[in-house]
């Protein structure tokens, strides 16, 4: 599956009931007895401007040891592309989230987080017409004795508009390199994704 | 979700006030888009903390080595003897002191001194040693020496740890007060390194080096959220400790430990009675103490009551 085919998809459903919505109003203006053809004209955006995507922002803000220029790409590669996916599962992706989403855990971590997913995913907005990513960053403390790199900790900052009500995700996610993949085997993670979910009534 | 936080209400809560503010600037920012969209809320923030380790309670024999320059660190008597048990799913933690001069059986050794162990076959069978001392099987053995130690101390920014008593030692560099003492680099080592003019002597030297550890415990969680504090005092771990566990099994290890509750470490010193071997001055130790110490804490790492 593309990368973010599922946000495009939320996003898109989104877009329909925007159209919806939109030409709902053009008709109830149309049966007010608006009589201004010109104000068609006027009015060239009746279709939502599709809101733009945010990439994944991952950069390295401590080396303890050594990493050569082409190990740290290496390493910022491995992790944007597990905590992309994190992300891509956990918040953008087909709803409802559930342990799927944690698939670049270890087993250990997949196994305590099912126990956190109202925090750890956007299980607790499943019932939101649209989620758009706002920030998605994560600076890294990189731990590489003898040049290798052997653990890795990463700054979180999720921001995400869940129709029209911020949240925001921060925290850290700790990772090691396990088999050639980084896994994370470890959160601490803030959210307040559940409450908003309740305030709002999007809990389905 | 950890549940043994040191002041996990005030950490809470400053996630809490920081996360609050960023909404509550929000809460006047946003628009009231309508169609539907409720205004800005500015809600409690929950937080979840979890780290993957294979075993629920560890057990850590952590060895200071008294080599000089020159002598392997892990051939030579251990100077520091410390039986560490770590809950990672709960955050508490013990920590039982064995004075070096403990008169034991070391398995295939008859019976010695316990710090003997370490120069008769290394840590593993140090690990025996103290371990069979407790009855419990050790996980991991650590072992540093004194430059190690120093380094490693350095690394986290020094300590602060708090003395018993006023002590001083006329060969060691470091004077003492009773209550809270900064020690960095080499004041570190020889605060649990001095005994000569200690009224407990050994045992008040093995209780000040479990106040060591503690100390360091209480600087790593009051750190832990530092960018790059934990990869710095890893990589010094990593360069100056002994062990069997590769760096990241270290590093995932350590993050584990930061589950640990300072506030929730109990230490206490095996007690024994001052014996005569061969014309030599030993330590009798109290081992119906160490098995009902082990007894109590094997499964939980959690001791209720006194030692």
């Amino acid at each position: 599956m593309p990368r973010h085919q599922p946000l495009f998809r939320r996003v898109s459903r989104g877009v329909a009931l925007g159209l919806v919505g939109v030409v709902l109003t053009a008709t109830a203006v149309g049966c007010t007895g608006g009589d201004d053809e010109s104000t068609n004209d006027t009015t060239p955006t009746t279709t939502p401007t599709p809101p733009a995507e945010v990439p994944l922002n991952v950069t390295v803000k401590n080396v303890a040891g050594e990493l050569s220029k082409k190990a740290r790409q290496r390493v910022v590669a491995g992790i944007e592309d597990t905590v992309q996916r994190y992300v891509d599962g956990a918040f953008l992706g087909d709803y409802p989230h559930g342990e799927f989403a944690l698939a670049r855990f270890t087993a250990g971590a997949e196994k305590r987080g099912v126990r956190d997913l109202d925090l750890l995913t956007g299980r607790a907005f499943r019932d939101a017409e649209e989620v758009t990513a706002k920030q998605l960053k994560a600076q890294l403390s990189v731990l590489a004795p003898e040049g290798r790199p052997a653990g890795a900790t990463a700054r979180i900052r999720f921001a995400f508009d869940v129709d029209g009500t911020p949240v925001v995700v921060t925290g850290r996610l700790v990772l090691t390199p396990q088999e050639g993949t980084w896994r994370i085997f470890g959160y601490d993670v803030s959210s307040n994704a559940s409450d908003v979910a309740a305030a709002t009534g999007k809990v389905g | 979700m950890r549940t043994g936080r040191n002041n996990p209400v005030l950490r809470r809560l400053r996630r809490v006030v920081a996360l609050g503010s960023v909404l509550a600037v929000t809460a006047v920012v946003v628009p009231d888009s309508g169609v539907g969209n409720p205004e800005a809320v500015l809600v409690r923030v929950q937080t979840a903390e979890a780290i993957d380790h294979p075993k629920d309670v560890v057990w850590i024999l952590a060895l200071g080595s008294d080599a000089r320059p020159g002598q392997s660190v892990v051939r030579s008597r251990a100077d520091a003897i410390q039986l560490v048990g770590v809950n990672l799913k709960t955050g508490t933690a013990v920590v039982f002191g064995v004075p070096r001069d403990s008169w034991v059986p070391i398995p295939g050794h008859g019976s010695n001194r316990v710090n003997a162990a370490m120069y008769f076959g290394g840590p593993q069978l140090m690990a025996r040693t103290v371990g069979t001392m407790f009855d419990i099987d050790v996980d991991y053995a650590f072992v540093s020496g004194f430059g190690g130690f120093e380094r490693m101390v350095k690394s986290v920014g020094g300590v602060v740890v708090n003395s018993d008593q006023a002590f001083s030692d006329d060969n060691l560099e470091g004077r003492f007060k009773k209550g809270k003492n900064f020690v960095n680099g080499r004041l570190a080592v020889n605060f649990g390194r001095m005994r000569h003019f200690l009224p407990g002597g050994d045992f008040d030297r093995s209780a000040h080096q479990s106040e060591l550890i503690k100390a360091i415990a209480r600087k790593v969680n009051a750190n832990e959220d530092r960018p790059g504090f934990m990869e710095r005092g890893l990589l010094a771990v990593v360069q100056e400790l002994h062990t069997d566990l590769s760096p990241a099994e270290l590093y995932r290890l350590a993050q584990a430990a930061t589950t640990v509750d300072p506030s929730r470490i109990k230490s206490c010193v095996l007690r024994g009675s001052i014996g005569n071997i061969g014309g030599a001055s030993v330590v009798i130790p109290n081992l119906s103490q160490a098995r009902r110490l082990g007894d109590a804490t094997r499964r939980d790492a959690k001791l209720e009551g006194g030692c």
